[in-house]
C-alpha cells in the first residue's frame, strides 16, 4: 500500500468516523449548554427580551 | 437529481432554520449574540470552528488548486494553515483569554487605542465578507440548475441575509454541528466512492500526469511563498478570535483547535483527492466546478442530495458567522466608538443586525469581481494580515507597552499598501488566463519583472513592520527628548 493510499483511507476514516463521534459528544453536552444559556436575559425570550415592559409590572403586586 | 434529493435538501434546510429560529429566542444582548456570552464547550467548539472556517471557498478552492496542478494543494496551499493555527492554540489563545474581549479590533483597541481599532476594524470587515461562500452558492446553483453566475450570487446572498439577522453566535454555532457532520460524513463517502470508481489512488497516479504528485506542484517558489504567507491570516482570524471569546475556558479553545487541526487537515486532503480524481476522470468544466460535477456525476441518488445539503449548509454557516462578524465590525467596533459612545447594548444589537445588509450588499459586489475564489481568497487574507497581523502580535507579545503611534502607522501602512498594490496591478496589468489571475508585467532596468495580485502580502506585510519600528523609533526619540528637556518631571 502506497503512502498516497493511506493517507486518503485515514483521512477518509477521520471525516466519517470522527465528526459522527464529535457530534455525538455534543449532543451529550447541549441539554447542559441549553440551560445555562440566556442567563443575561429577563425571562422573556427574542424580541420581547430587554424591552420596558407595557402597564403595571405584575412582580410588584 | 432525483426527487428524493430534493425532499433530503428541502428538508435539511427547513430543520437549519427551524433551529436558528428557535435558539435566537435566547438572545437579548450583545454579548450573548456576538459570543453567545462565553458559553461555548470543547465539542461545539470544534464543530463550529471547524464547519465556519472551512466554508465553499476552501471546498471549491482546494479543488480548484489540485484539479489544475495536483498534491500542491494540501501541500503548499493549506498545509502552512496547520502551522498557523498550532501556533494560535498555544501561543495566541492563551493571552487572549486573560482579557474580556468581545472582538479583534477589541484587541487593538486595548494595546494602541481607538485610531489602530478603526484601521483594524475596516480590515476585519473586508475580511469578514462572505463572499467566499456568496460565490459558492452561485457555482453551486448553476452546476445543479443552470441559474447564471450573477444571479445565483444574489439568490445566495439574500437568502443568506433573511438567515444570519435571525441567530447569533450560539444559533449559529448549533447549526454549525449539524452541518459539520454532514459535510464532513458525505465527502468521507464521496471520497471512497469516487476512488473505487477510479481504481483507488493508484488508478490516480497512472491517469495522471507525474506533476501531479510533487508537493511543489509547478507553482513558481513566489506564489508558494504568498500561499504560505497568506496561512498567517489564522493568527489574526476575527471567527477564530471570536469563538476563542465565545469558550468556557482556554482548555476547551487548545482541545478543539488540536482535534479541528486534524479534522481540516483529513478534510483538505480528501478535497485535493477530488479534484485531482476529476482530473483523471477527464471531466471537463471550469476548474471550480471539478469536485461538485465529478461528486454529483459519481454519487448515488439520495446520498447525492445529502451531499448538496452538506454543501448548502456549509455555505450558510460560513455566511452566517462571518456577516455576524462584518455587522459587529461595522455597529461595535466603528459606530459606536467613534460616532456614539453613549449607544446602549440594545441599540448597538439592533445595529448590529441591520448593518448585516450592508455587509451582504458589499459581499456581492466583490463576488462579481473576482473571476476565481482562491484569488479573492488571497486578496482577503491579505487585507488583514497587513493591517493587523504586526501590531496585534506585538502588543500581545511585547512585555512593554508599545506606542499608539506604532499600532496605528502599522495598520494604516499595511493597509494602504494592500489596497494601493491591488489598484496597480489591476489599472496596469492584465487577466491571465493561464494562471487565472492579474498580471503586471513592466520592464526596469532592460529587466522584465512581472507582478501577480497575490504578491501583495509580500509588500504590505514588510511596510506594515517597518512603519510599526519607524514610528516606535520616533516616539523612544520624542520620549527621550522630552525626558532630557525636563527630567524632574519622570524621575520626581
Amino acid at each position: 500500500m502506497s503512502a498516497w493510499t493511506l493517507w486518503t483511507w485515514i483521512s477518509i476514516g477521520v471525516l466519517a468516523g470522527g465528526a459522527p463521534a464529535i457530534f455525538v459528544w455534543f449532543c451529550r453536552d447541549a441539554g447542559r449548554l441549553f440551560r445555562e444559556t440566556g442567563g443575561e436575559l429577563d425571562h422573556r425570550g427574542g424580541a420581547a427580551a430587554g424591552r420596558p415592559r407595557r402597564g403595571p409590572d405584575p412582580r410588584e403586586d | 437529481m432525483t426527487a428524493l434529493d430534493y425532499i433530503i435538501i428541502a428538508a435539511y434546510l427547513v430543520g437549519m432554520v427551524a433551529i436558528g429560529v428557535v435558539l435566537s429566542r435566547r438572545i437579548g444582548s450583545f454579548r450573548e449574540f456576538f459570543v453567545a456570552a462565553g458559553h461555548l464547550t470543547t465539542p461545539l467548539l470544534v464543530c463550529t470552528l471547524v464547519s465556519t472556517y472551512y466554508g465553499l471557498d476552501v471546498l471549491f478552492g482546494g479543488s480548484e488548486v489540485a484539479y489544475q496542478e495536483g498534491v500542491v494543494a494540501w501541500f503548499g496551499y493549506t498545509r502552512p494553515y496547520y502551522v498557523a493555527i498550532l501556533l494560535a492554540a498555544l501561543l495566541v489563545a492563551p493571552r487572549l483569554k486573560r482579557h474580556d474581549f468581545l472582538s479583534l479590533p477589541d484587541v487593538a483597541d486595548h494595546y494602541y487605542g481607538r485610531g489602530t481599532r478603526a484601521v483594524v476594524a475596516v480590515a476585519c470587515f473586508l475580511y469578514a465578507l462572505p463572499l467566499l461562500s456568496i460565490m459558492g452558492i452561485g457555482i453551486l446553483l448553476d452546476v445543479l440548475l443552470g441559474v447564471p453566475f450573477v444571479w445565483g450570487v444574489l439568490v445566495g446572498a439574500g437568502i443568506s441575509l433573511a438567515y444570519t439577522v435571525l441567530g447569533g453566535l450560539l444559533a449559529d454555532a448549533f447549526t454549525d454541528t449539524v452541518q459539520f457532520a454532514l459535510m464532513c460524513v458525505t465527502l468521507g463517502i464521496a471520497c471512497a466512492l469516487v476512488l473505487r470508481v477510479q481504481g483507488g489512488m493508484d488508478g490516480l497516479q497512472a491517469a495522471l500526469p507525474a506533476e501531479f504528485f510533487r508537493p511543489g506542484g509547478t507553482y513558481p517558489p513566489s506564489v508558494l511563498l504568498v500561499f504560505a504567507a497568506s496561512a498567517l491570516s489564522a493568527l489574526v482570524e476575527p471567527a477564530f478570535y471570536q469563538r476563542i471569546f465565545a469558550a468556557i475556558n482556554y482548555r476547551a479553545v487548545l482541545i478543539a483547535l488540536l482535534l479541528g487541526i486534524a479534522l481540516w487537515a483529513a478534510y483538505d486532503w480528501v478535497t485535493t483527492v477530488l479534484g485531482m480524481a476529476a482530473a483523471a476522470r477527464g471531466i471537463e468544466a471550469e476548474p471550480r466546478y471539478a469536485l461538485l460535477t465529478l461528486t454529483l456525476d459519481v454519487l448515488p441518488a439520495g446520498l447525492r442530495g445529502l451531499f448538496v445539503a452538506g454543501v448548502l449548509a456549509t455555505a450558510m454557516s460560513t455566511i452566517d458567522s462571518y456577516l455576524l462578524i462584518a455587522g459587529g465590525n461595522l455597529a461595535y467596533d466603528l459606530y459606536r466608538p467613534l460616532v456614539r459612545p453613549d449607544m446602549d447594548d440594545r441599540a448597538v444589537l439592533r445595529l448590529t443586525r441591520s448593518m448585516t445588509a450592508a455587509a451582504a450588499a458589499a459581499s456581492v459586489c466583490f463576488a462579481l469581481f473576482f473571476r476565481t475564489v482562491v484569488s479573492a481568497w488571497i486578496f482577503m487574507s491579505t487585507v488583514l494580515i497587513a493591517a493587523a497581523l504586526v501590531p496585534l502580535l506585538a502588543g500581545l507579545f511585547s512585555r512593554r507597552p508599545q506606542p499608539a503611534a506604532a499600532g496605528l502607522a502599522s495598520s494604516l501602512t499595511g493597509l494602504g499598501v494592500a489596497l494601493l498594490f491591488y489598484v496597480l496591478i489591476h489599472v496596469n496589468g492584465r487577466y491571465d488566463e493561464e494562471w487565472a489571475t492579474q498580471i503586471w508585467t513592466f520592464e526596469l532596468g532592460g529587466r522584465v519583472f512581472e507582478l501577480w495580485q497575490e504578491h501583495a502580502v509580500l509588500f504590505a506585510l514588510p511596510a506594515s513592520a517597518l512603519a510599526f519600528l519607524t514610528a516606535r523609533l520616533l516616539a523612544a526619540r520624542a520620549r527621550a527628548r522630552t525626558i532630557a528637556a525636563a527630567p524632574e518631571a519622570y524621575h520626581g
